[in-house]
């Protein structure tokens, strides 16, 4: 059993488990059989007073919950393996639950106490999820409950300092109409594996944050319907399916290619949520041009396959030895 | 203006400076360094922090060093972890590997791996430095770990394992450099023969200043 086949049966035994994309490729860089790293992506919590307001919101918290009891029994059973659970991101809405800036951090108590499996759930010192600050949640860095909240974790393939991928909420991709370069700008913020002068970036990229969110309306979607192009549910994974086209994949190799001449590191591929479009997106010049971008999707809003049939958006990506696969999850 | 409004006057804009609330400018900022409690456990307090060899739990908790004077915290209690200066060849390599899971414990017991891919080219020489024998006190007051500790060292040290601080008039030394606090604290003699290295959240907290 590969620790592939343990997630899976887990997920399965809680789902309805479908493939939506999948890659296996020893360029990954990513081979070892004890290593599992799974990242759930846009999950979008509000309180159930704001959800009310909200033709939208996160699809099925029951389910979800399940789903992180599960990974946590596995972490429990996994002794001397790796399972790494990532949060990649706005876990919750604090843009849309609070309108008031300086209400945000408070408002977070509101949206965890609405929602006590799940956050039960997802807190369990057994599963020890990491979570990234995504744009609809960055407020919680002010908050020191979520100072240890990320902007980014490395990926380093197991018993190797240099990593082979990285995770980022994705937000940073979005922000194209702004100058000067946003990306260059923050760059320092994203990518130093060091804190230091960057983090006063924090500020700034908040402001950039609010000036984005605000251009945008949420009112009746956020990422809109999910296309999600064929799925299946066999166990079967062949070792490319559906990989699609992304709007972010050359500025994601780009800036990835610009980190790994800075620091030393040897990114290969990026795992991002932000968009709730769960898809892989592939760079492949031959041998070591190589670029994998990993959008796990989202957790709200609803999603398409190639034959027309809707289903809740609900997608996870996991990845081990070598091959990093998406799940669309329904009930 | 007659003399007995003027010293009115006078007293009351004394009055007023006595009491204002605002430091004068050059009023020396107040701070310190928490060790804290969390996610910085000790080696020898039954925590499972992997070898130099290998980074996948579980692993045998490293043998404490026999020379080391410092004694493990009670079982079961986080605590942080003082190594016995100068460091000994395991003490650096485990700083090492805190260092490059970027000051998490939990990143080494879980097997994620490095977040500070450099953490030798990084640190290295700083940790073989502070391996030399040497009396540390007069080293920082002659400067030199000033490459690596720019800034003037805090004796401010509030160490929540103990009791009280120490009133042994043995002043500690902690440095924040590269988002960690280094901590030199006294030993039983009264020298600086421990050193405690934590996950500086103060340098978190301060890019979030408005």
């Amino acid at each position: 059993m590969t620790l592939h086949d343990d997630v899976y049966l887990e997920l399965s035994s809680v789902a309805t488990v479908r493939l939506v994309a999948s890659l296996r490729d020893s360029r990954l860089n990513f081979g070892s059989p004890d290593d599992v790293r799974i990242f759930l992506p846009d999950m979008h919590i509000v309180s159930n007073r704001t959800r009310a307001k909200y033709s939208y919101g996160t699809n099925d918290m029951d389910l979800l919950a399940d789903v992180l009891v599960r990974l946590a029994g596995l972490k429990a059973r996994s002794q001397g393996r790796t399972v790494g659970i990532f949060q990649v991101g706005d876990f919750l809405d604090l843009w849309r639950e609070e309108p008031v800036a300086s209400a945000r951090v408070d408002a977070a108590s509101r949206i965890v106490m609405d929602h006590p499996r799940l956050m039960n759930a997802i807190f369990s010192p057994t599963l020890k999820a990491r979570f990234l600050l995504g744009n609809h949640d960055i407020d919680l860095a002010w908050w020191p409950n979520f100072a240890a909240w990320e902007r980014r974790y490395y990926l380093p393939p197991r018993g190797s300092s240099q990593a082979s991928g990285v995770v980022v909420h994705g937000d940073m991709f979005d922000w194209v109409e702004l100058t000067p370069d946003p990306i260059n700008q923050f760059f320092v913020y994203f990518f130093s594996p060091l804190f230091g002068a960057a983090d006063h970036d924090l500020n700034d990229v908040k402001t950039v944050v609010n000036r984005q969110n605000s251009a945008a309306s949420f009112t009746n979607q956020i990422g809109g319907t999910a296309q999600l192009g064929d799925v299946f549910g066999s166990p079967g994974v062949p070792d490319r399916h559906n990989l699609g086209t992304h709007s972010f994949l050359n500025k994601a190799r780009d800036t990835a290619r610009a980190a790994n001449r800075a620091y030393q590191l040897n990114l290969r591929f990026m795992v991002i949520g932000h968009t709730h479009h769960a898809r892989i997106a592939l760079h492949d010049g031959g041998g070591d041009d190589f670029f994998a971008l990993i959008d796990c999707g989202g957790w709200l809003e609803d999603a398409t396959d190639a034959n027309g049939v809707h289903y809740k958006n609900q997608t996870l990506a996991v990845l081990s030895e070598n091959d990093v696969r998406i799940y669309l999850l329904s009930h | 203006m007659s003399k007995e409004v003027a010293a009115v006057g006078m007293c009351l804009a004394l009055a007023s400076l006595a009491c204002t609330h605002e430091p004068p400018a050059t009023h020396p900022k107040v701070d310190f360094v928490a060790v804290a409690p969390a996610d910085f456990r000790s080696p020898c307090s039954g925590d499972v922090l992997p070898t130099r060899e290998s980074a996948c739990p579980p692993l045998p908790a490293p043998t404490c060093s026999a020379s080391s004077p410092v004694p493990p915290p009670p079982p079961g209690r986080p605590a942080a972890h003082g190594y016995s200066l100068p460091l000994g060849a395991d003490a650096r390599a485990t700083l090492l590997l805190f260092l490059g899971a970027g000051g998490r414990n939990s990143n080494l017991e879980e097997g994620l791996g490095a977040q500070i891919p450099d953490a030798e080219k990084r640190f290295g020489p700083l940790l073989s430095e502070i391996a030399k024998p040497q009396q540390f006190r007069p080293m920082f007051e002659q400067g030199r770990y000033r490459a690596w500790f720019p800034d003037p060292p805090l004796h401010n040290v509030i160490d929540a394992r103990e009791e009280q601080t120490p009133l042994n008039g043995c002043l500690p030394y902690a440095f924040r450099a590269s988002g960690f606090e280094w901590i030199f604290k006294c030993d039983a003699k009264g020298e600086l023969g421990e050193l405690i290295v934590q996950k500086d959240w103060n340098a978190v907290r301060e890019g979030m200043k408005p």
